[in-house]
């Protein structure tokens, strides 16, 4: 495959999953908003934190309320981390690469693209986001679907499955590290709800559900990060994501320095304490989590995607 | 749709939303206000989200009619029903107080009897009951809480005070239906959680899990329970799946489940058999234990009474709770409050006349026009006589059958059921509804912040129950501080 275009593969699975997981994560903090009464408020701040953003939206715009994150979040084309541009920049690379993907797979990616550009602008509002949301998170696992069950596991699947993993890693980290430091300290806040936002968080990461199954209905700050985190069986849990990339990396020439990224993350895991998140070790940790998809896509452009300059 | 606003009247019942000049009630207002300025199309818009989203949810009922089970969707009122959490509260100190009684009251029955004694209920009324099961004589279980789960029917009443019109004790169901409709509202309603504190409802199936857990025999980290369902084709079959999904439990069928030789109760697994804890069961006494009850039960599990004598499970609701579930008993429940508690009921019931008191039996007669007559161990609304609504035939009819069999029935006035603005055929109507909260008792006692509202549909109806043709509303519990 052309350094290239297994480049692109990766940047637009990137792009795909992190409309996926935008979209969702908006609808559960929204739902947990209309939960959580005055006084235990999370505020709209936070959401900008679970994505890193709130600097850009504060240079950009002048109030924060819900409207204007939410327009900010969704349907502002000139922030990088917007569900519009997120979309937009999948379908470029999935253009660009048709010619490796399925029919199917460019359909409906293209579909997606020309759904949120209609509808994004008007889907702002608390009444109309929900199903917005809703229809594009199912579009972006039918593309999931049809990558598992028609393509051939090559370095179209390979890269593609990379990417998502990534951008799951980065999110959980951000998740979680925010939203730990959004419920601790503060002498006003009531912690009574700290039950719900952490459930709302599970939620988020759609993983409510096998956290009920396989630890309880109780969800407490602790047990929730180390489900995501650490649980070996949860596909969406760190360590599974990491141990998956490594398996996908593997034989693959020229990976010894992606290993070595991949192998130092695991061991980021390894040393992290859901029980303690303001040690020094779990801090170390997070922050070698925050840095991993930064320094695996550096190491993989460098190795893997720049064509190579003879 | 403010003119449909403007124009109604809740005449001379209590409304839920609004007083008797159509002003809003303080809980009410900002409803009343989102509701008055939004369009005609607007309103038909959000009713056929809320539709399509009970569609998508699978939310449903069955009704058994003619022979054949179909699945109803659920019959959902856009419009939300407020309480003041002022209110609520006392009335949950009420509830909590009653169910406390009654709990005792089954501990009594199966083991001393002291209430029988010393008179305070006659003893043939509770030993005769069908519901009263000697194979339960002789045991207490875990915090003498036999009705772990106690769904309590209220009514308001013209002055808008809450009463108590019934108590189910055996399984009694609906909660699945209050979280959904508190989902659905937050979909396609969601601007009004703007301007509101709502309680949240969604810690039930926390709340249940934790009750559930404080009564296992094994005192481990993380004791085996499971939710003992009679299959799909029971009507309440949604709720069985959600809750059991909600709490993160097995949910199993009788055929599941085995007694051994030591009297533990396991599970089939594909990695073998495991031992459960507690059983949180939706199946009748009748047909739990073929080895005790009905021995042609095929949905139940032979030797399970067996091993909950032995304490080495856990039933909830236990059987022979529902001595306490019958009309008759439900007539003494101040009786019983009194003699336990020595205090006076802080919830009151609605004024029941007994047909087993012959002097009683003799008003009931003269005034059949003007009363409700219930069989004492009916359901689901059927077999009741409202008497404003009878026709000459249907009373004689009933004169004969309260005459035959006395203990069979009991009556009381019909009450002046409160209504709340419902949105029927494009307008807003008033229509009477009730409400159920779910108290919750093992090692401690909760009870649902609000619970499930059920709305007649049909015009001066009083009958609200599912299968004869009854909605619901999202119930909120609603902060006045704010």
């Amino acid at each position: 495959m052309l350094a290239q275009v297994a480049g692109r593969i990766f940047w637009m699975s990137r792009y795909l999953e992190r409309s996926e997981s935008m979209a969702r994560m908006v609808n559960a903090y929204s739902q947990l908003i209309m939960d959580l009464p005055r006084g235990a408020e999370l505020e709209w701040s936070t959401l900008l934190n679970i994505f890193g953003v709130e600097d850009t939206f504060r240079s950009r715009e002048l109030y924060l309320t819900e409207y204007s994150v939410m327009q900010f979040l969704i349907a502002r084309i000139n922030n990088n981390s917007s569900l519009k541009y997120s979309v937009k920049k999948a379908q470029e690379n999935a253009r660009i690469t048709r010619t490796v993907l399925t029919e199917e797979v460019w359909e409906t990616i293209n579909e997606l693209q020309i759904y949120v550009n209609e509808f994004s602008d008007r889907s702002v509002s608390r009444k109309n986001r929900y199903l917005f949301l809703d229809e594009v998170v199912g579009r972006c696992q039918m593309v999931n679907g049809l990558m598992i069950t028609n393509q051939c596991r090559d370095h179209v699947y390979r890269f593609s499955k990379v990417g998502h993993l990534l951008e799951r890693i980065d999110l959980n980290v951000r998740t979680i590290d925010t939203l730990s430091y959004a419920t601790s300290g503060s002498a006003n806040r009531d912690n009574a709800f700290d039950t719900l936002i952490w459930a709302g968080m599970l939620r988020s990461l759609s993983t409510l559900g096998m956290y009920r199954r396989s630890v309880g209905p109780m969800v407490d700050a602790q047990s929730a990060i180390n489900f995501v985190v650490s649980e070996e069986t949860l596909p969406r849990s760190t360590i599974f994501c990491l141990k998956s990339i490594r398996s996908a990396i593997l034989d693959l020439k020229n990976n010894k320095g992606l290993l070595r990224v991949v192998d130092s993350a695991i061991r980021s895991v390894g040393n992290f304490n859901a029980s303690k998140m303001r040690s020094k070790k779990s801090q170390q940790s997070i922050a070698r989590l925050y840095n991993f998809s930064r320094k695996f896509t550096e190491e993989a452009t460098k190795t893997l995607f720049l064509p190579r300059q003879t | 749709m403010k003119e449909q606003w403007i124009k109604y009247a809740p005449r001379d019942f209590f409304d839920e939303l609004l007083t008797s000049n159509s002003n809003p009630r303080i809980a009410a207002r900002a409803l009343v206000k989102y509701f008055k300025g939004i369009s005609s199309e607007e309103m038909e818009q959000r009713a056929n989200a809320a539709r399509l989203a009970i569609r998508d949810m699978g939310v449903s009922f069955s009704l058994s009619s003619k022979g054949e089970d179909k699945e109803r969707p659920w019959p959902f009122d856009i419009i939300p029903r407020t309480i003041g959490s002022q209110m609520w509260n006392e009335v949950a100190l009420g509830l909590k107080q009653r169910t406390k009684a009654l709990n005792l009251f089954i501990d009594d029955i199966y083991n001393s009897q002291n209430i029988l004694r010393d008179g305070i209920v006659p003893t043939n009324v509770v030993l005769d009951s069908p519901n009263f099961k000697t194979a339960c004589s002789g045991f207490t279980p875990p915090y003498k809480a036999w009705a772990n789960i106690c769904g309590t029917d209220l009514v308001r009443d013209e002055t808008g005070r809450f009463l108590v019109l019934e108590d189910n004790l055996r399984v009694p169901s609906g909660v699945a239906y209050m979280l959904e409709n508190r989902d659905v509202t937050k979909r396609i309603l969601p601007e009004l959680f703007r301007n509101y504190s709502i309680v949240p409802v969604d810690d039930y199936p926390l709340k249940l899990y934790q009750m559930l857990a404080s009564l296992s025999p094994r005192k481990i980290r993380r004791p085996v329970i499971v939710l003992l369902t009679p299959g799909i084709h029971n009507s309440a079959y949604f709720e069985h799946a959600f809750l059991a999904q909600s709490m993160g439990v097995e949910l199993v069928e009788g055929s599941d489940l085995f007694v051994d030789k030591d009297n533990y109760v396991y599970m089939h697994t594909v990695d073998g058999s495991i031992k459960i804890d507690v059983i949180y069961r939706r199946i009748d006494d009748e047909y739990l234990d073929p080895e005790v009850f009905r021995e042609d039960s095929m949905i139940g599990v032979p030797g399970l009474m067996r091993s909950w004598k032995a304490k080495k499970i856990s039933i909830a609701n236990s059987p022979g709770s529902g001595v306490a579930d019958d009309k008759l008993i439900y007539s003494f429940v101040p009786e019983i409050i009194k003699y336990y508690f020595k205090e006076e009921p802080l919830l009151p019931s609605v004024p029941t006349y007994k047909c087993s008191d012959p002097n009683e039996l003799k008003v009931v007669k003269r005034n059949i026009k003007n009363l409700v007559v219930k069989p004492t161990d009916g359901a689901g609304g059927k077999g009741l006589l409202i008497g404003p609504n009878s026709t000459t035939t249907e009373r004689a009819k009933f004169k004969r059958l309260i005459s035959k069999s006395p203990r069979k029935y009991i009556a009381q006035p019909t009450l002046k059921l409160s209504t709340s603005p419902t949105y029927i055929d494009q307008q807003i109507k008033p229509r009477h509804l009730d409400l159920r909260p779910f108290i919750l008792t093992g090692s401690k006692s909760w009870v649902t912040p609000g619970g499930l509202t059920r709305v007649a549909l049909k015009e001066g109806s009083l009958v609200v129950n599912s299968s004869q043709g009854g909605g619901s509303k999202d119930t909120w519990i609603v902060d006045e501080g704010t």
